[in-house]
Formats: structure tokens, sequence, C-alpha cells
């Protein structure tokens, strides 16, 4: 278990994290500072300030998928959940969802509060006003509540409005288990493992599940709350009695959960704000290309349906799937072993069953990495037949979540591009990839190498990305 | 200062720290080939060997010197026509779409000034097999050039015809060439030359200077020849200078000039070859036959090549970097001046010819239904399957927006458009269809018919034009590269000269 | 893997000749032209040559590969005996060598077995146009030759040249 300010000198070791001083970020609005990092692919960002919290974004996001780069865009992710951030991408997948739901768990282990000193108002953190923003706003929250049958988590975010009252939108389950106990404890500056937890909870529709049955409480100590527990680590937890469970404000915005599950609006009061002596939290520029609440949902989602296809039919045909944050979470890419003609066909459409957030599917061969999102761009151009591989169904299917069309609605056709090589073709048919690794014998490929790296000695500049 | 030779580009690149020279013997066989492919996705140096096996000639031979930098492709491009480095896509695209509005007409040169005529050799003296010729990858045909022009008559122009077909060196004095019918300069050999039995001249010019290399890539109305929207990229007059062995006429400052003649009724075998799908096509095809009757060049020419198959995906080659900067502001304009109110028409940058991307506004219903055809049945017939349409106010240039928009906007019920047909010809070089799909057809398209389609990615409530937005945008991007975040990928910085070293 | 795997072994640098499987002959070891490349040099040319599975049912054999499929990523090993190469306008120099030296000794009588060519040319003759059938026929026949086939006469007149100019030489030759 990785607290979060711990997470974060991590990234700064590895040279990924930027700190800006007060005085540089000016009137800048910080959520247009921070997409501009991640649309240049550019490191995760500390705002030191004189007033307030710390913050920081882009820890839960990373470079873009479609340019060329170092790094992943689960990179600082796996990092912060314990895991070599040049790992497999499957183990990052794997130990998400190990988090979840689980048969037994040890129990939580309790810790001591590392949030000991009490904040005068809520206001006092002096959390970011965005530039579309009337009020300060929160985003990465994770809320909890407390019941007798235990602790519920789930993804939370909101505005603070006037001077102890909050709106935000949390899961409508969530608020359905609010049982005369009142109190929902926001927790900001969460342990990676945990963030990851209430996100993995909403997407998969298992905010009922009491956190003492998931795999997160193997990991992260635990400390009581009026709201229930949360992670000993956490840097601000605001306590909070709910003030209003039908308020009547309108916010058009979304955190990319709420794509997965129905979200209810709360006013909340504030009772309690307690921090770490120099606290620091997460914000993600929600809305914005490749924001933190995109990745998070994405990586969610594709852990899920990974485990559920490959527990589905008795054997693992799938090597991974992948929601990019740069489609917007509106194409899901997949690649398998197509184990007979019509194989495409199942997958697509028990992938379409278990997930609601997009109608759009590209399956590729098994052997595409899924660090190579530029191959797939390519390939369903030029190896998926445009007349048979980009099969569109019935106009009954019911209408995605996250696409901005037929929100009323309105049933419509799904899609799934088989980009993948035909079963049944010969392997003479199959035409071979134009690579370093296939277009040259190994000789000449250490000859070459020998020759490009004596004039780029360990020079970042010469780094070669696609070596396997 | 724009460029008027390949030498003078060369100069370019060297001054930008951008060329690395190789002293050392490296082998046309495969071995250029495979530094030119680290080089290209490193996007390092483009690599220069100087001693690459005996030739009488002492050429050199220079991989993929078209590849454009990562973040800005065009960039040596707008330097070699003497516009600054650093523009964004849509700043460089304005800039060549003015240029190409004002053409300018080529010189003629006197044979002793034109500098591909240093050294000289007819007849007998012809051997082709003396220059570098790489060996690009294991299993094609043969040794291949693959960055030049072909230089073809027209009777309807002053210059002759400019395009680009690969080709397969046999012998010293035989190659062959792809020609595909349903190009211009493959059907008048198919349809004209060849049935009278007349042998069609052509001249092969390798290592033109870049506005040649870049108007050979673009698609010009008929009447007009490249030659003068050559000079109109480079804003002066290229040079050209009249063949030794036939009427056509070439520019001076090439590195290397194959003249001869396309033999009617004859054919040799071409390919298989690894091309600009990014895959290895084969079977070998017949195609027609180059009878070569002269070779002149330059003292110490210098080669170029192409590593082909690499420009998809996140690869970059020169092949592809010509796509994005010459083809796509030559399709803007052209789709303009047909009466198509684009915004811009820009290659999909993870496929070489294959999908473009259009920005534009419905202006009325079925326009891009209009264009779309428009394009699949005049210049985009053999190569171009796909359109993506985006509103104008989305980044053309930018993918990441082109997916989302697909991903948000394009309703599968109602949005694509022509998937599923199968009456539209296809290049067969595919690797979709089977072996029998393709046929044996020697010349032109596969035997089966598949689908030209494109995708309505427009939103039905396109976002505003912020300018108060931009404004904050381009502030935030500065403050991130003051605080010292490398200035490569944002777009909205004032445009700034590159010196040379400047490199982060 | 199956995708794309090269199946030429990664020894195919020591490779002769190379060939596509179309061009193959339909039998073995017999005489036939055929379009190879140099596999070192890459140089690629048409040669007369006689091709073997086995290299003992040749005198000289070399290796060659043989490829094909869709994609030509499939090959066998055979063997090839060169035994001529064909010049650049197709011209089997030898063989022409060889067949003028014959003519020497044997009779020069051509018959067309057409009695419809029999009946023309007579015509032709009796209508004052040649003095013999054998005249017209001449006259046509290389009229149409210069047109259609230059290099073969433009080769054989080389030929003859030879022979012409070098009596000595032929003395050898015909000593052997």
């Amino acid at each position: 278990m990785i607290p979060f300010a711990q997470y974060l000198r991590g990234l700064d070791g590895d040279d990924d994290l930027l700190t800006l001083a007060a005085d540089e970020l000016a009137d800048i609005p910080p959520d247009i500072v921070a997409a501009e990092a991640l649309r240049a692919s550019g490191p995760a960002i500390r705002y030191d300030r004189a007033d307030g919290v710390d913050l920081a974004s882009g820890v839960f996001s990373g470079p873009d998928g479609m340019q060329r780069r170092d790094a992943q865009p689960w990179s600082r992710l796996a990092l912060g959940l314990g895991l070599d951030p040049d790992g497999s991408f499957v183990s990052v997948l794997e130990t998400i969802m190990g988090l979840g739901p689980a048969g037994q768990t040890d129990g939580p282990t309790y810790d001591t509060q590392a949030a000991s000193r009490t904040v005068d108002s809520v206001q006092a953190l002096g959390l970011p006003q965005g530039a579309d923003d009337v009020w300060p706003a929160l985003t990465l929250g994770m809320a909890s509540i407390a019941t007798a049958d235990g602790t519920y988590w789930a993804p939370i975010h909101g505005f603070i409005v006037g001077d102890e009252t909050f709106r935000v939108r949390t899961p409508a389950a969530l608020a359905a288990l609010l049982d005369g106990n009142e109190t929902i404890s926001i927790a900001l500056g969460v342990p990676p493992a945990a963030l990851m937890t209430a996100y993995l909870l909403a997407v998969t529709d298992h905010v009922a599940v009491p956190i003492q049955a998931c795999g997160v409480a193997d990991d992260v100590p635990l400390v009581p709350t009026n709201g229930g527990l949360v992670p000993s680590a956490t840097e601000v937890v605001i306590e909070t009695t709910v003030a209003d469970h039908q308020p009547d404000f309108q916010s058009d915005r979304r955190e990319a959960w709420e794509y997965c599950l129905e979200s209810t609006p709360l006013a909340l009061s504030v009772e309690r704000v307690i921090a770490t002596d120099e606290p620091v939290v997460p914000f993600s520029p929600v809305g914005r290309p490749l924001a933190d609440d995109l990745q998070l949902t994405g990586v969610a989602t594709a852990a899920t349906l990974y485990h559920r296809v490959n527990n589905y039919w008795g054997i693992s045909p799938v090597e991974w799937v992948l929601l990019p944050a740069e489609a917007e979470l509106g194409i899901c890419v997949v690649a398998t072993d197509v184990l007979y003609a019509g194989f495409e066909w199942q997958l697509a459409n028990i992938l379409f069953t278990f997930s609601s957030l997009f109608d759009t599917i590209i399956i590729v061969d098994e052997d595409v990495a899924p660090t190579d999102l530029g191959r797939v761009l390519g390939d369903i151009w030029v190896k998926a037949h445009p007349s048979r591989d980009w099969i569109f169904s019935d106009a009954s299917a019911p209408a995605a979540q996250r696409p901005r069309y037929r929100q009323d609605g309105q049933t419509g056709s799904r899609l799934y591009v088989n980009a993948a090589w035909d079963p049944r073709w010969e392997d003479s048919y199959i035409a071979p990839r134009v690579t370093f690794e296939t277009s040259f014998p190994p000789a000449v490929r250490e000859a070459a190498r020998t020759a490009w790296r004596t004039r780029h000695d360990g020079d970042a500049a010469g780094g070669d990305h696609d070596r396997q | 200062m724009a460029a008027d030779s390949f030498r003078d580009y060369l100069q370019l690149l060297v001054a930008d720290d951008a060329l690395v020279s190789f002293d050392e013997p490296v082998s046309w066989d495969l071995e250029a080939s495979a530094i030119t492919m680290l080089a290209n996705r490193t996007d390092g140096e483009v690599p220069l060997f100087e001693s690459v096996g005996a030739t009488d000639s002492d050429a050199a031979l220079v991989g993929d010197p078209y590849r454009g930098p990562r973040s800005r492709p065009w960039d040596r491009f707008a330097q070699s026509f003497g516009l600054s480095a650093g523009l964004s896509g849509a700043a460089y695209y304005d800039a060549i779409i003015d240029r190409l509005r004002s053409p300018c007409e080529p010189r003629l040169l006197e044979p002793e000034r034109a500098p591909c005529k240093d050294v000289v050799h007819t007849g007998a003296d012809v051997d082709l097999l003396s220059f570098p010729w790489p060996y690009v990858h294991r299993s094609d045909g043969g040794r291949y050039s693959n960055l030049h022009t072909i230089v073809a008559p027209d009777p309807e122009t002053e210059w002759g015809r400019w395009s680009s077909h690969r080709m397969m060196i046999h012998d010293d004095a035989l190659a062959s060439l792809l020609f595909l019918a349903g190009e211009q300069v493959p059907n008048r050999y198919y349809y004209e030359y060849e049935p009278r039995g007349e042998p069609m001249p052509v001249a092969a010019v390798v290592g033109a200077e870049p506005a040649v290399q870049c108007s050979t890539e673009m698609w010009i109305p008929t009447g007009r020849s490249e030659a003068a929207f050559a000079g109109g990229l480079k804003d002066r007059p290229v040079d050209l200078v009249a063949c030794e062995t036939n009427d056509l006429s070439v520019p001076a400052t090439a590195e290397l000039v194959i003249e001869g003649h396309v033999l009617p009724n004859e054919r040799l075998d071409e390919g298989p070859f690894g091309d600009y799908f990014g895959y290895m096509n084969g079977p070998r095809r017949s195609m027609p036959v180059f009878a070569v009757d002269a070779i002149t060049h330059r003292a110490e020419p210098r080669v170029p090549f192409c590593v082909e198959g690499t420009g998809v995906g996140y690869g970059q080659n020169s092949s592809s970097t010509l796509q994005t900067a010459a083809a796509g502001p030559d399709a803007t304009l052209g789709l303009q001046a047909a009466g198509f109110d684009v915004d811009a028409a820009v290659p999909w940058r993870f496929t070489s010819r294959t999908v473009w991307v259009i920005a534009m506004d419905r202006s009325y219903p079925g326009v891009l239904h209009e264009l779309a055809n428009f394009v699949f049945t005049t210049w985009g017939m053999l190569h171009i399957d796909f359109f993506v349409f985006v509103d104008s106010t989305v980044d053309a240039h930018d993918p990441r927006a082109v997916l989302t928009a697909i991903a948000l906007n394009a309703d599968p019920d109602t949005d694509f458009h022509q998937f599923g047909v199968e009456r539209m010809p296809k290049v067969p070089l595919n690797i979709y269809q089977t072996p029998d799909e393709k046929g044996s057809a020697d010349v032109g398209t596969s035997k089966a018919k598949t689908a030209k389609a494109y995708i309505d990615a427009t939103s039905d409530r396109p976002l505003e034009d912020d300018a108060e937005t931009e404004s904050l945008r381009a502030r935030a991007q500065q403050l991130l590269v003051d605080a010292g975040v490398s200035p490569e990928p944002f777009e909205l910085l004032e445009q700034r000269q590159y010196g040379g070293g400047d490199r982060r | 893997m199956r995708h794309g795997t090269h199946d030429r072994s990664e020894e195919a640098t020591l490779d002769h000749y190379i060939t596509a499987e179309e061009h193959l002959p339909d039998e073995e070891c017999t005489e036939t032209t055929l379009q190879i490349t140099d596999a070192e040099t890459k140089r690629i040319f048409e040669a007369r040559v006689r091709i073997a599975r086995e290299p003992d049912e040749l005198t000289d054999p070399q290796r060659l590969t043989v490829v094909t499929g869709p994609h030509e990523t499939v090959s066998k090993e055979w063997y090839v005996e060169l035994l001529d190469e064909i010049d650049a306008a197709g011209i089997n120099e030898d063989l022409l060598r060889r067949l003028a030296r014959e003519q020497e000794t044997t009779s020069n009588i051509v018959n067309t077995r057409s009695d419809d060519l029999k009946v023309v040319l007579t015509y032709l003759v009796e209508a004052g146009q040649y003095e013999s059938t054998a005249e017209a026929l001449r006259e046509l026949a290389f009229e149409r030759l210069a047109e259609d086939r230059p290099a073969l006469l433009e080769a054989y007149d080389a030929v003859r040249t030879e022979f012409e100019a070098d009596p000595l030489r032929r003395a050898l030759m015909d000593q052997e």
C-alpha cells in the first residue's frame, strides 16, 4: 500500500513530476494547466501553494496513447499500486480486480490517522476553481459511509458553495445505503489503491459491497471516521452530513464513472475538516482530454471486462481489453485468439452485454501489444475488409452511455471491426508485417543496432521505443 | 533560404544537426535499410551512407531523407521553401496553399549548366547496377528505387507529367515499373502507347529538389504541370534541362537521371515489396519494362530511398511525410477549387494513403456523400478508401481529437456510409483480399471489388471556437515551457525559428 | 506465432539463385528459359537452365530457392544448372552461333507445307513482281522480320560477321 504523498515522491524520483511554485501559476486556472500538460504527454504536476492544500494533476493519467512515447497511460497508476511501471498491462488489470469483491479477505488492518490537524473551514483548503467554474471544485474524491453491515466506498465530486456547503454527485446506490446515519466522509488524497477501488466498485455496480469484503481491505490500513472507515494515510478528511437528498441544482459536470451507473446529486453540510501537516490532494481537469477520471474509469472497465470475458467460456482466449481515454471510452479494443470463424461475433456481443459504455469494438490479433494503439488505428483500415469486417448490428440495440448521439435512449446499431486475421485463411495468405524484426535477419539487425548505438550512447533521443 | 537542390536540403539537415554520416562500409543489401528503420522509429537523424559497396560512381545512399520530425512532420519542407520551422499544421497548410495558388513556370537550362549532367553515360556505357540501389526488406523481389519522380510525356502540358511509381532494378539497362492502371501515366502507357506498339519515353529522376519531390505527390489539374506548382512551392522557378536521348525535360539539379523508354508488349517481374500498407505484399506481378538508354548524374551522387512500409502505425517515413506535407495541402486546395467548402484535408496519421480526415461544415444535405465519392472516382480512386469527416472546429491535424469525434459523434446506426458494399475498385497491394479475389490481373485493380466508405463524425451541435479559452491555453503552454517542459508538442506558442542544436 | 512468420531459413544468405514457382517448367531436367535472381547481387536476368529437385540430376548444380505463395513467403530448395544467359533483347546468342555453324553443312530448303501460300507466291511470280517463289518468300519474310524482330536480325548479323572475320578461330572451333 502506497500513501498518496509517498506516491508523489515516487513520481518525483522517476523525473515524472514537475513542481510549480505558487507564483508561477499566476492567474491561470489550474485545470487549464493540467489539461495542457496532459495533451502534451507532459509530467504529472505538483502545485505548491502558499494558502491551502498543495494540488497534484495528471497523477492518474499519462501520455497520449496515440503518440510514440516512453511510458504508458497506466504507468503512473501502476507505480501507485505498487507495481513496476514498465510491467505488463495485464498485471495492472489483474491487480485492479484484486482490489474488488473477494471470496475471502483477511479482514481490515488499522493504523493511526495521518490527518491529525483540524482545519478551520473547508474554504481554507483552497480547492481549485476551474476556468468554467463558479465555485471551488472537488474532484477525484472518495466517499465513505457506514452502516451496520460495514463501510462502503464510491467516487464523489462536486463544488464548495458558500462557507460550509458541498453540492456533490455520487452513485445513487451509495445514497440509497444511507440508513438513518446521514454522515458521509469525503477522503481526498487517498492511497491510489483506495481510489482505484472506489472506481472499480462504481464501474461494476458493486457499490453495495462493503469494503471489508473487498481485496483492498487486505492492502490498505484503515481508520474509523464518522462516515465509515477511510484509509489511515488519507491527506484530507471532510466529515459531512446530508442536508438535502434531492437538491435542485443543475450541473453539467460529470466525472467519467457517471456513465457507468446512475448518479445522484446531494447537498452536504461540512461538520469537520482534518488534514495532514502538509496535505497534497489530486484533482482532475474533468471534461478535458485524457483527464484522470477518464483514465481511471477506462482502466477499471477494462479490468472487469478482461476478467469477465476470460471466465465466461471456460477458456481464456482474450489477451487484453483496453478502453483508450483517447477515444473518451467510446471504443473498446480487445486482443484475442480468434478460436474459430464467428468467434469474433460472439466476443463482440458478450462485451456489449457486459458494458453499456460503448457501442464500438475493435478486435485485433493476440500478438498485438496493448501499447501499440498506433498499430490498431492503422490496421482497422488496411487489415479489416471494408465490406466484410466492419459489422453493423440491427438497429435494435440499446444506446451506449458514452457517445453524444441518441441520448434520448433510442435504439440503434452497434459496430465491431474485425481487424484480426481470418482463422480460415492458410498461413501463406497472411502478409508479413514490415518491422525491424521481420524485415531483417538477426545478423543484419545486430549490425544495424551496433552502428546506430555507437552514435547514440545512452542518449534519450536515441531511445528505441519499439524494442520488445 | 529555400532549397534549390537535394544537396541544399541535405545541408539544411546538417545545419539542424539532423543528419548523421556513416563513413564505415554499410551494405546496400538490407543493412542501410535496417539502420534507416532504426532512425525512423527513434525520430533520429537522417542517415547518410558514404560507403555503400564498390560502385564506379562513388555514390552515397541517404535513408528516408524526407522523414519529418515526429511532432511536426512538415518542418523540413517548410524550411526548404523558406518558411519558418515550428509552424502548426494549420499554419503550414495555409502557407503552402498560398504558394500553390501562384504557380511559377520553370526555366530551361543549357545542358552545360545542369549539375545533373556532370557525368553522362549512354549506350553500352549504361550500367544501372553501378549505383547502390538498396535491397530494402528481406523477401522483396529485387533492389528498388522508390523515392524518385517519373517524368512522362503529356501532350496537354509543356513539361510532361510527374508522378511516382516504384521501380525494381533488374540488370544493367533493365528495370520494371509498378504501373497500375487508373493512374494517369500508366493509363497513357496501357491505353495509348502500348496499343500503338510505341515505346513511351520516360525519365526516372532520383534526388530531385524538395519542391519537385513534393509536387510529384500532388494531384494537379489536367492541362497544368507539376513543374509550375513546384516553382510555386518555393516561390521561384524550378530549373529544368532537356534529356540526352529523348524529348523530355528533367529537373536540372537532380542527383541522378535515368532516361529510357517503357517498351510496348514486354513484361518483367515486379515485386514482391513491402509497400505503404505496412505489410509485405506479393506475389510478383508482370509489369512494364523500363529499358534504359542513358544515365546522367552529379559527381558523387546522393541517392535517396524510402524504407516503405514504415509509415503506418506510430511510424513515419518519407512517403508518409510527403502525404502529410505535400498531398494534404494540395488536396485541401483542390477540394476547395472543386467547390467544396473544406477547412482542411489531412491524411490520417496511422496509415500512409488509405484514410483522410476532412474538416468541414455540412453546408448542404448530401455534401459529405458528394465529396467522398468525387474523390473516390477521381484522384483518390486507387489509394484512398476512407474519409472521416469532422467539424471545422475540430483540429484535423490532431488525431486524438479526430478519434474522439468518431467515438462520440459517429453513430453506427446512421453515420457510417458505404461499408459493406462490394462495387468499388481496390488496389491489388491490399492485404485483406485472398489471391483469388485479387485475380491474376497484370494491370490495374483487383478482380474482386470492395468498398470505399466514409464516416460522418461531425456533431449535431458543433463546439464553437472560443478565443478566450485558446488564449488561456496558450498562456498555460508558455507557463509549462518556462517551467522546463519541452516546447515540441505545443502548437499555440508563438512561432520561433529553429537554430542549429536547439533541441531539448 | 502463426502470423507473418517468415519461412525462409536464416541461412538463406548462402543462396545462389532465386526464382518463382510459377516460372518453373512442368518437367524437371528439361532445358527451359527462366527468369532468375542472383541471390547475392540481386541481379535479375533470363537464362537457359535445367532444374531438378536433387543436385545429382544435374551436371553443375547450384542452389535454387523457389518461392511461392500469395506473398512469396513459402519456399523450397531446388537445384539449377545454368546453361546460357539470354541477353537483354531475349536472344540466345550461343544458340544462334550453333545454328549458324550447323547451317553450313545442311540444306537451306524451308518447306512451308502450305498450298495456299504456294498459290499466292506463284501468283506474284507470274505477275512479274518476283523472279521466283523463293525470292518472294525471302524478301517478304525478311521485311517482316526486320520490322518485328530487329534484335534477332542484328544478333544474327553480328554472329555472321564474327564467323566471316575469324577463319582461324573457326578452324580451331571445328577441331573441338
